[in-house]
């Protein structure tokens, strides 16, 4: 909405634009089937409903999809029906609305869009000629304060594990096999995936990472000529809100004077008209409602500069230009040209001294303990800031304690001069391996084989033999083979031959298509999921667990009778008749074992 | 008289560009006779020579056939190879069946069998197991050598004399060769003379200048065999010798006993290639170059082949890349040569000229004016590669990819035409005639292009008879 | 098809174990050494003459009591010394020659020594690798692979030299193919399953050179488009260190990884201690018996 404003007399005329922000919650996209629509009502429930419920609103005249009808805002809900009938044909409670949003300025059809948590969206066109902007402002604002009431805090956790499933599609397989198939539930799905808890919800937010201030907030303003000689500022909440962190003394303005004595656009255009706000601040009138605030930052930046900073590590003096100055060095006097400044270094300075300021302002802001408003307690809140301690930086408003506190600064003295890599080595004390067996290497897990031993005489006469042969060698090539031995041997290596037997044996993964391969490592997966629940009861000590046990017992039954059997069932049928789930059937069986066994034994305990 | 030519018939003739067809031995040999053939299988070397150009999967055939005298079924040869590899074994078998190598025969039981030729077998079975007579003498009997040449003197007379033929080709005035081999050349298409006057390089005669060496050598030889017989040469002496010269061994000298005197016309020839090296004409002992022995390489003209990298390697030789291509179109050329410099000179313009190196660029008017001469693009970038420095070889691809299409974008833009013989019928007198006419041509599938409009078409001149049959058969009956 | 740009690099190592063969000489005389020797020079020639860039064939060979095998670069592009004097292509002739010479003169300088007639087997494929690698750096993209010609039977003691070969074979790319002509040879088996070449076991030994040059003779590429015969089924399963019997399921000791079929609380191997945790429950039983006894 825009409002504008007849600002003072003056050459420059301001409109300011307050945007308003929209309330965007991090967006996810969530899997239909996890969450249902909202429960379908009823008709008469609806009507019964709507008529217990206290009506806060009506809206005459409102379209939606096309048609005529009214919107009414109850204390729960939010429905609208149709022009002459009874019922509602869209409802929706508060808490399943995610957010709302509006149609921009400009646009011939005004609209309001609702949002819901499932991704739906219901739209709702205002065709009141007349009152149409106002009827959806009205809508809009007892929206934007019901809301907030109605949020689901459990949104975290759905978001959590929906994110999870997302990201791993093996695990995404695994809930379809177990959890929709309702073989085991979902809590026990979860029970040892999910490391959040609700009592962690609450600390969770408090290690949420503080959002600093940009420095370039003021400079992110950017002022849009407006044609007739004016100038534009767009300020959004944001800009607001880190102009209140950096300046509190501009917070204490506003909080003195808005609303009593301007409105909150007077005061903008005060703000942006001073020369406060402006970058030489040389020429600052008394009228002024800004002045003070010069003053003090004038004295901010004095008890800055005198405190210094704290940090052994760091020397700025030595950053400091050590000028000869005139004569080298060698004139005893002060210099002449020290006190002159020209015009021009003063305005250089000022600016720089004010850029200066700003910067220790931006950097203080986000340092300083704010007070968060925090829904659930509906208390303020501080947030804590971990590195408020150490550094010494200040603004010279503020009041926080900045001393540098000794034991910190030891240890940083401490790191400055240790370095890791020159301490001796100490590293993980090991044991030397000390073999008493080593011929066990040597022959290595290979079984014993018969051993041809030749006697001596054996050696030596087939030495010689060989020598003999060897020494009248000679290569004769073209004798090396007949035409019939090597046919022989061409017929023993032509497919069917004696050494081509083994060939018809294939692997099962050739014989098996690819889908029931992956069928299979799916059966694989969940079965190692059941199981482990399973294994991880035992030993049984408590109740807890004795039911955990049971019901995992049958679990285990219901996966084998829904998936087991059934896959293969259709393997025998189709493909195979090996046996390829036997291993799995061996686990689960071994499961069983265990139950029996562990019932036995209760009930030989009981008796 | 009524009937006036209905239409009139012009035969378009272009002038189509010629490329330069490198033959490899195969194609080469499937053009001889059976006869030829089977005579050439009975030394050795040929045997060997044809063997190792088979594909891979063929050399493994014959190998496994080798020791076998009768025929195997060739239902059990079909499966020889995996499912999925049955083109290549028929390709195979059609390599094989081509050149003689082996062919079907009767089993007993009434199948067919394959066999391998045996005169084919038993000469491949001496090559590689020995049993039989000796190629060619070895210079041993002579004695030692007392001039006795070491392998880099080989390299540079074979790359001199070489060089002096290419030099003759450009048109060097330094250059001279024997009658013979100008006579060979003019034969071959890459120079034509005119009557009295000097002979002059065509454009074949330019593409031929760009390939390497081993292409070079090849392209020479093959033209050089196939005018032998009108020489009065026996074909089949001639071409064992060449095998049998090119697995020779470099830096062994051979001795000329026992050779015919059309073979020792042939090493006369040899000789002005720069194949063979003999100290004087008469001289009892020769030595072959690596010329020779690569000949034998060069025989598939491959363009990426390394195998002129052995002509590469040698030292001294002009062929050691020394081309640096740069991504600006700069040539730089490291050579003295003459030769080179003319051959780089014939694609890009010099800019300027060191005493060791030559700076170029390749600019499109250069590249066009190349491809105006007969010379293509893949012609140039091949040059370029197989003379690339060995800097240049080091980074893939050798040539920076930005010059070679670029240079393939210049020729394209001249290629914006492209040719066709055919023949133009023009001046029906009515559309239906033309109609007709058209139909016909189209139906024979010959018909090249139409204007209906203005009724002229353009048929193949290979369908222009039956299209003209046709038309008087038309006019006899209306 | 194999580009000529690449190299093929075979080497052959043949078992030339002097007692196997001159047992062998006995028992059969129509296959001596000679015989076998031929063959191989028959497919070290074939090997040569397919390609012009293929290199041939370290042959090296190995005998127990000397350390001594030769090993020779034939290569196309070499200078022999000797000439070809009946037909064959001078190159397969001068290496043929030279292989005869060395073998000679390798069995002539043979003696007896001691009762060991094991043959070297994980030392000579150790050889062959280095070679191999040798012949790599020197700037040539070359694929290797070795064939090894078995005679005599395994020698236990060899294990795990020779696992530590066929792991580095396997690390260069190196395929190790094995034609055994007399008796199973478990390694090999393992060393043909790990570097991905073919292992056969030849029922007839005269008929060497025709199944040396169906199997062996084509390289990787041309194997994966024919038909040959179909790998060995290889039996893994470990034998137990204190029994020497192939079990399946066993205890490993984690600190010298020996293996055993029964537990023990000290490991033989290394006398290690092994501590394990009790569970819980146990606990009130063994006071039960403390108390009972």
């Amino acid at each position: 909405m825009t409002r504008f404003i007849q600002c003072l007399p003056c050459l420059s005329l301001i409109k300011i634009q307050k945007m308003n922000a929209v309330i965007n919650v991090i967006t996810f996209h969530f899997m239909c089937f996890l969450f249902f629509c909202s429960p379908l009502f009823a008709f008469s429930d609806l009507v019964m409903a709507a008529l217990s419920e206290e009506v806060l609103l009506v809206v005459k005249k409102v379209r939606q999809r096309k048609q005529d009808g009214t919107l009414y805002l109850m204390t729960e809900r939010i429905a609208w029906g149709p022009e002459g009938k009874d019922r509602f044909t869209v409802s929706h409670l508060y808490a399943d609305i995610r957010c709302q949003k509006i149609s921009p300025e400009g646009k011939a059809k005004i609209q309001l869009q609702l949002v819901l948590h499932t991704g739906e969206s219901t739209t709702f066109h205002f065709a009141n000629e007349s009152t149409a902007m106002k009827d959806r402002d009205a809508a809009k604002d007892l929206l934007q304060q019901l809301l907030p009431k109605f949020k689901k805090k459990a949104n975290k956790e759905l978001e959590e594990k929906n994110r999870m499933l997302q990201e791993d599609p093996v695990l995404f397989q695994l809930y379809k096999d177990l959890v929709v198939s309702q073989v085991i539930s979902a809590e026990e799905f979860w029970a040892n995936r999910l490391k959040l808890s609700s009592t962690d919800h609450f600390s969770s937010n408090n290690n949420k990472q503080e959002v600093g201030i940009s420095a370039a907030f003021l400079a992110d303003i950017r002022p849009q000529t407006d044609g007739c000689n004016g100038l534009r500022y767009n300020l959004t909440t944001d800009i607001i809100e880190s102009i209140f962190r950096t300046y509190p003394a501009v917070k204490q303005k506003y909080a003195e004077n808005v609303p009593h004595n301007l409105t909150e656009k007077d005061f903008w255009t005060r703000f942006f008209q001073s020369h406060y706000f402006h970058r030489d601040r040389i020429n600052t009138g008394l009228q002024d409602l800004f002045s003070e605030c010069a003053k003090q930052d004038e004295k901010g930046l004095k008890s800055m500069v005198v405190q210094g900073v704290k940090n052994p590590m760091v020397d700025l003096l030595s950053l400091e230009d050590k000028t000869l100055d005139e004569g080298y060095g060698s004139l005893t006097g002060p210099s002449t040209s020290n006190s002159s400044k020209t015009v021009k270094e003063n305005s250089n300075s000022a600016i720089i001294k004010r850029f200066n300021h700003h910067s220790a302002m931006v950097l203080a802001a986000g340092l300083r303990k704010i007070k968060v408003f925090d829904p659930e307690i509906y208390v303020y809140r501080d947030t804590s800031s971990d590195q408020a301690s150490e550094t010494s930086s200040t603004d010279g408003n503020s009041r926080d304690s900045d001393t540098f506190q000794p034991p910190i600064k030891k240890v940083k003295l401490q790191e400055a001069i240790e370095y890791e890599d020159f301490q001796n080595e100490t590293g993980p004390k090991t044991i030397a391996l000390k073999l008493k067996k080593f011929d066990r290497y040597s022959h290595g897990p290979v079984p014993l084989q018969s051993h041809h031993y030749s006697t001596s005489q054996d050696i030596i006469s087939s030495v010689s033999c060989i020598q003999e042969e060897m020494s009248c060698y000679k290569p004769c090539l073209t004798q090396v083979m007949s035409s019939s031995a090597a046919s022989s041997a061409i017929t023993a290596l032509s497919p069917g031959g004696a050494l081509m037997q083994t060939g018809a044996h294939q692997t099962v993964s050739q014989l098996v298509p690819v889908d029931i391969q992956s069928e299979l490592k799916h059966l694989y997966t969940a079965a190692g999921e059941l199981l482990r629940h399973f294994w991880s009861c035992f030993p049984v000590n408590t109740p807890f667990l004795e039911e955990k046990v049971v019901k995992m017992q049958s679990n285990l039954e219901r996966f084998q009778s829904t998936k087991l059997h059934p896959f293969q069932g259709k393997i025998q049928r189709e493909y195979l008749s090996s046996n390829l789930i036997s291993h799995l059937e061996e686990m689960i069986q071994a499961a069983y074992n265990k139950f029996h066994a562990w019932q036995m034994r209760r009930m030989m305990k009981k008796t | 008289y009524a009937e006036v030519m209905l239409c009139e018939c012009y035969p378009l003739k272009m002038k189509l560009r010629v490329q330069l067809q490198c033959k490899n031995l195969h194609e080469y040999l499937r053009e001889l006779s059976p006869d030829i053939l089977d005579r050439l299988y009975n030394h050795p070397a040929t045997c060997l020579a044809v063997y190792r150009e088979l594909p891979a999967l063929a050399k493994n055939y014959v190998m496994r056939m080798l020791f076998l005298d009768h025929p195997l079924p060739q239902a059990a040869v079909a499966l020889w190879v995996k499912k999925d590899c049955q083109k290549d074994h028929d390709r195979c078998v059609s390599v094989l069946t081509g050149l003689r190598l082996w062919h079907s025969q009767q089993l007993q039981g009434g199948l067919q069998g394959m066999v391998l030729n045996p005169v084919f077998k038993d000469n491949l079975r001496t090559a590689l197991l020995g049993g039989g007579k000796t190629w060619a003498d070895e210079g041993s009997g002579l004695g030692p050598d007392r001039h006795a040449r070491d392998v880099e003197s080989l390299d540079r007379y074979a790359m001199e004399r070489w060089e002096v033929i290419l030099h003759f080709m450009v048109g060097s005035p330094s250059a001279a060769v024997s009658q013979d081999l100008a006579r060979l050349l003019i034969q071959a298409g890459l120079m034509r003379s005119e009557a009295g006057e000097a002979p002059c390089i065509t454009s074949a005669g330019f593409q031929f200048l760009l390939l390497d060496t081993a292409s070079q050598l090849w392209y020479i030889t093959l033209q050089y065999l196939n005018t032998a017989q009108s020489r009065g040469m026996d074909l089949v002496e001639i071409l064992s010798f060449l095998f049998q010269l090119s697995f020779s061994t470099l830096g062994r000298d051979y001795s000329v006993e026992g050779m015919s005197e059309s073979l020792l016309t042939f090493l006369q020839h040899l000789r002005e290639f720069g194949l063979v090296f003999q100290r004087k004409r008469k001289s009892r002992r020769y030595y072959p170059t690596r010329l020779a022995i690569t000949l034998a390489a060069g025989i598939t003209a491959n363009p990426s082949s390394s195998s002129s990298s052995a002509v590469n390697g040698t030292p001294g030789t002009a062929d050691s890349g020394f081309i640096v291509v740069e991504t600006n179109y700069r040539v730089y050329a490291y050579t003295n040569s003459e030769l080179q410099i003319a051959l780089v000179a014939l694609f890009s313009e010099m800019l300027y000229r060191f005493p060791n190196v030559v700076v170029a660029q390749v600019t499109r008017e250069s590249v066009q004016q190349a491809i105006a001469n007969g010379i293509t693009a893949q012609q140039i970038i091949h040059f370029l590669r197989t003379r690339a420095h060995p800097v240049m070889l080091k980074q893939t691809p050798v040539l920076p990819p930005t010059i070679t299409d670029q240079i393939r974008l210049w020729e394209l833009e001249r290629d914006r035409l492209q040719f066709t013989e055919g023949v133009l019928y023009n001046q029906f007198l009515s559309q239906a005639d033309f109609e007709v006419l058209r139909d016909r041509a189209q139906g024979l599938g010959v018909l090249v292009w139409q204007n209906a409009p203005h009724r002229v078409m353009v048929v193949t001149p290979h369908g222009h008879s039956e299209v003209k049959r046709f038309w008087k058969r038309q006019k006899s009956h209306t | 098809m194999a580009s000529e740009d690449e190299i093929s690099l075979l080497v052959i190592v043949v078992d030339v174990n002097p007692i196997w063969w001159g047992q062998q000489g006995q028992r059969q005389p129509e296959f001596t050494l000679s015989k076998c020797l031929d063959a191989v020079m028959v497919m070290a020639n074939s090997h040569l003459v397919m390609t012009r860039t293929n290199k041939l064939a370290i042959i090296a060979i190995f005998i127990i009591w000397s350390f001594i095998f030769f090993s020779h670069f034939f290569d196309s592009r070499d200078e022999p010394s000797l000439g070809s004097s009946d037909g064959k292509y001078e190159l397969l002739s001068v290496a043929n020659d030279l292989i005869a010479e060395e073998i000679k003169n390798l069995m002539a300088r043979t003696q007896v020594k001691g009762h060991q007639t094991d043959t070297l087997l994980a030392g000579s494929l150790a050889k062959s690798l280095c070679c191999i690698l040798k012949k790599c750096l020197a700037g040539q993209d070359m694929k290797s692979r070795i064939l090894v010609i078995k005679a005599a039977e395994d020698c236990a003691l060899q294990y795990m030299n020779f696992m530590n070969v066929i792991f580095a074979a396997q690390k260069q790319n190196v395929l190790i193919d094995a034609c055994v002509l007399d008796s199973d040879s478990g390694l090999l088996q393992q060393a043909c399953d790990i570097t991905g070449g073919l292992y056969l076991k030849i029922p007839q030994k005269i008929a060497l050179a025709q199944y040396l040059l169906w199997v062996f003779l084509p390289d990787a590429d041309q194997r994966s488009q024919l038909v040959l015969p179909p790998p060995v089924h290889v039996d893994y399963r470990a034998a137990c260190f204190c029994h020497r019997n192939l079990i399946e399921i066993g205890y490993v000791c984690s600190v010298c990884l020996s293996i055993f079929c029964n537990f023990s609380p000290i490991c033989t191997t290394c006398e290690t201690a092994f501590k394990i945790p009790l569970p819980q429950m146990i606990k009130p039983k063994k006071k039960k018996l403390k108390a009972a006894n």
